[in-house]
């Protein structure tokens, strides 16, 4: 099984690995000394939505270089890889950023913090703070 | 055996099709955002272990002689008809379909769900491409 963090990021669900994070920050955190700010909503291309700045939480990379707004967390799921239904590439204006879709009802064994979630490959994220 | 039609209308555009390439008609449900998605893309509908694109017929672009201009605006779509070529999946929203005998009269076109899907996957177009990428710093 796969754990993974599912936050709500101007209105979209999305999912990361846990592995690939080391820490949450709090909205009223300050960011560590040394580390980098990047903003996942705008990397997606996200606007709008009902979250409020203010309420978003940052999520520190692991590695630690770098702090990713990624709006507020709804909690963790464990999800089974089998179950992540991945999106032709074709959809996608560029390379796409997500392994997939994780849906709660196929892949976990309960009713998790979201029903359905975009989960984001790891990988392209790490491309993506990079940029 | 008679062979029979799908007519699918959406986006100003009829469209005819064999309905043995349909795989399903759905009702319109919320889809999933996806974003970074090219302009066509309505989001995605989670079916049959699956995570099917579904796309709006009114921003494809079509072989000449179908009808509509790409990007009139959204009508009221109520279906999702999903297509099945060569093993891949796809929807379409629709403001109407209907079973049909016949391939098609005047003022409808037909296409193949190999064609339609194949339309719904070319390349972006330069002035989609980049756009949302570059993270930016607080």
């Amino acid at each position: 099984m796969m754990r993974v963090m599912v936050f709500r990021l101007s209105g979209v669900a999305i999912a990361l690995k846990l592995t690939a994070v080391e820490r949450i920050l709090a909205p009223s955190d300050p960011l560590p000394e040394g580390v980098g700010a990047a903003d996942l909503a705008a990397a997606l291309g996200l606007r709008g939505g009902l979250s409020r700045p203010e309420d978003d939480h940052r999520a520190i990379l692991a590695g630690g270089g770098m702090a990713l707004r990624i709006g507020v967390p709804l909690g963790t799921a464990s999800i089974d890889p089998r179950w992540i239904l991945p999106l032709p590439g074709y959809m996608f204006r560029q390379r796409s950023p997500f392994r997939g879709v994780i849906v709660a009802a196929a892949g976990s064994a309960g009713a998790g913090p979201a029903e359905r979630a975009l989960l984001l490959d790891e990988g392209e994220l790490a491309e993506l703070s990079r940029e | 055996m008679t062979q029979r039609f799908i007519r699918m209308e959406g986006g100003g555009r009829t469209l005819v099709l064999p309905a043995s390439q349909v795989r399903q008609i759905v009702p319109l449900v919320p889809l999933i955002d996806v974003p970074l998605a090219r302009r066509h893309v309505a989001g995605v509908l989670p079916l049959e272990e699956k995570a099917i694109p579904v796309y709006r017929m009114a921003d494809l672009e079509l072989p000449a002689g179908s009808g509509s201009a790409p990007g009139r605006p959204a009508g009221s779509e109520a279906q999702i008809v999903i297509l099945e070529a060569e093993g891949a999946l796809a929807g379409f929203l629709v403001e109407r379909v209907a079973v049909s005998g016949a391939p098609g009269d005047e003022g409808t076109t037909a296409i193949t769900a190999p064609v339609l899907m194949a339309a719904a996957s070319v390349a972006a177009s330069p002035a989609q491409a980049g756009e949302g990428r570059a993270i930016q710093g607080e």
